[in-house]
């Protein structure tokens, strides 16, 4: 049987029996993955190795009849060790995986591999806001399921004006002119190079960054909560 | 040289010490509260309330000390050091402390070493702070930390080291910048604040050196090193 | 009495712990990391997991999910007893409550033995 080799990225990884453990793995050419780790005992499975989270490793495996293949080997490519030396980063990371895990239960691109290489990254730097990854993170997956909102024109199809203040129509998930909105053109310079997948580090070094994330949040995670499986 | 620091620095030193002080006053207070709970005072094990004690008050002296050094440049006189002495002195001063960590602690001081120009009280504190650290986080049981010192074209290098996994710079650079903003800056290393690490690093700073990552045979640490003296030659 | 994995980083405290645990009569395994504390657990079933967060390596969320991820401890109570402060410690609590099966959140610097006792007990009553 023919044996493949791609990068991975872990989602989750649950006991089989005795002594094999069941992978789920994020590669960016055969979208997800399903293989049996065979003899993956308990004392070597567990964080370490090459198939530790937050972790790119490459994989040799070989496709099952089935759903399930066979992983046959694994080399750590990059560990993202920084993450776990902060819990709430941790946290973070998991919620992220989890999140990632629910929005390619479809057939995923490679563009999702990215996304979760991009947020390992950001983790991994301690000098990005968790809150910016967050939301940095939401608005990745609203781009990728065909989700971004209009940044270019408000209801009236009219061009977003710079010295305008605006409010978000959920309904359209596009801004409407209002004297007393709540959303400036750097709200709308702030959220047009989120989606367009700027990484997050390029977002924190934007002017009011934090404040701007803050002021954005509701929008993104009202959106998702919408559009994303959870 | 006048130091120089933010105020910012100082705060975060300040708070990684306040984080590190919980674990020794929490082992006194549980230590008494046992004796009290099963009403036989000999459970309480007073060598471990006085090791703990010490340690404490180490690392607050260590910290004052550092903060003098830095603010109050009368204080930083310089000095022929015999770094091997000192690391003796450090070892005794330590191993209580390892016994109750289960680390064997390994002094490697082979060959002569001419005496460095250093703060005797300072560069003794470092060491000591270095050392309580890195002995508190050590996770492995019945493993040791080594005391060592050796020569190096850029002068003598002394430190602790231990079997770490590889430590880099970047780890170490992160880890500084870190300091008194994460719980954990050090989390290879310590599973506290490692405050007794940044402790080591300032008073070492007031004396125109610093702690970098290390490597001393097959263990890695955290070392300095200190320029020898000129004028006093050990035959 | 109830078997008690305890993951505590430092030693002097793990001693006491230990101690006043088998006072009162329970069987403990002690770890000091995360590794060690999953490798226990193929000897060694607790009824109750009482354990520290701020770890050296990997941290105790990543031994919760990994904890979590076999069938045989999902459903272990896990009482976390960390210095981490309250105000550090509360963006984490729907997580270890909800995901992690975290029965308790203790704040160690002032969780009295007896205090803690009490909990283990009534965790391990179940």
């Amino acid at each position: 049987m023919k044996q493949l080799v791609t990068p991975a990225i872990i989602l989750s990884r649950t006991d089989y029996g005795e002594a094999d453990r069941i992978l789920t793995l994020l590669t960016p050419e055969h979208g997800k993955l399903t293989l049996l780790a065979k003899g993956v005992r308990r004392i070597k499975s567990k964080l370490a190795g090459g198939i530790e989270l937050f972790s790119v490793s490459e994989i040799t495996f070989i496709k099952g009849r089935g759903e399930v293949g066979t992983l046959v080997s694994t080399r750590l490519i990059k560990h993202y060790g920084h993450i776990v030396g902060r819990l709430e980063r941790t946290m973070l990371g998991y919620e992220l995986i989890k999140q990632l895990h629910k929005a390619t239960e479809d057939e995923p691109e490679a563009a999702y591999f990215t996304l979760a290489e991009q947020a390992f990254e950001a983790l991994d730097d301690a000098s990005v806001d968790s809150d910016l990854i967050k939301l940095w993170f939401a608005m990745q997956l609203l781009r990728l399921g065909g989700h971004t909102p209009n940044l270019q024109s408000d209801m009236a199809g009219n061009r977003l004006d710079v010295a305008a203040v605006y409010d978000f129509s959920f309904d359209n998930a596009t801004f409407s002119s209002n004297p007393r909105g709540r959303f400036t053109a750097n709200h709308i310079k702030f959220l047009r190079l989120g989606f367009e997948g700027y990484p997050p580090g390029a977002l924190m070094c934007i002017q009011g960054c934090r404040q701007l994330v803050q002021d954005t949040a509701a929008l993104v995670s009202t959106m998702t909560a919408t559009y994303i499986r959870r | 040289m006048q130091a120089h620091r933010s105020q910012v620095g100082d705060i975060e030193l300040l708070r990684s010490v306040a984080e590190q002080l919980k674990t020794p006053l929490a082992v006194i207070a549980r230590q008494v509260e046992l004796g009290e709970l099963a009403g036989d005072m000999r459970l309480v094990d007073t060598a471990a309330i006085r090791t703990q004690a010490t340690t404490a008050l180490t690392l607050v002296e260590s910290y004052l000390l550092g903060l003098q050094l830095l603010y109050e440049q009368t204080e930083l006189i310089l000095e022929p050091v015999s770094v091997s002495s000192m690391l003796v002195d450090v070892a005794h001063e330590l191993e209580s402390f390892a016994r109750q960590y289960n680390t064997r602690l390994e002094l490697r001081i082979a060959g002569r070493y001419e005496p460095v120009m250093a703060n005797h009280r300072g560069l003794k504190a470092a060491l000591l702070s270095l050392g309580y650290a890195l002995l508190e986080g050590y996770p492995l049981q019945n493993h040791t930390l080594t005391l060592a010192v050796h020569r190096t074209p850029h002068g003598i290098v002394t430190g602790v080291y231990g079997d770490y996994e590889k430590l880099t710079n970047k780890q170490w650079r992160r880890a500084l910048d870190l300091q008194g903003r994460a719980q954990q800056p050090f989390a290879a290393l310590t599973s506290g604040s490692g405050a007794g690490i940044f402790v080591a690093q300032t008073i070492l700073q007031a004396m125109t050196t610093r702690l970098r990552v290390g490597k001393h045979l097959n263990q890695h640490g955290l070392a300095t090193t200190l320029q020898s003296s000129q004028q006093l030659q050990f035959v | 009495m109830a078997n008690i994995l305890l993951l505590e980083p430092d030693n002097a405290l793990a001693n006491v712990y230990v101690k006043a645990l088998e006072q009162a009569g329970h069987n403990i395994a002690c770890c000091v990391a995360a590794e060690e504390a999953l490798s226990v657990l193929d000897d060694f079933m607790p009824h109750v997991v009482v354990m520290e967060l701020q770890l050296t390596g990997h941290n105790g969320i990543e031994f919760l999910h990994e904890l979590r991820s076999y069938p045989d401890s999902q459903n272990i109570p896990v009482i976390v007893n960390t210095n981490l402060a309250p105000a550090a410690l509360r963006p984490l609590l729907e997580v270890l409550d909800r995901d992690l099966g975290v029965r308790a959140c203790l704040y160690k610097p002032r969780t009295t033995l007896q205090r803690l006792m009490r909990i283990i007990a009534e965790q391990a009553r179940g």
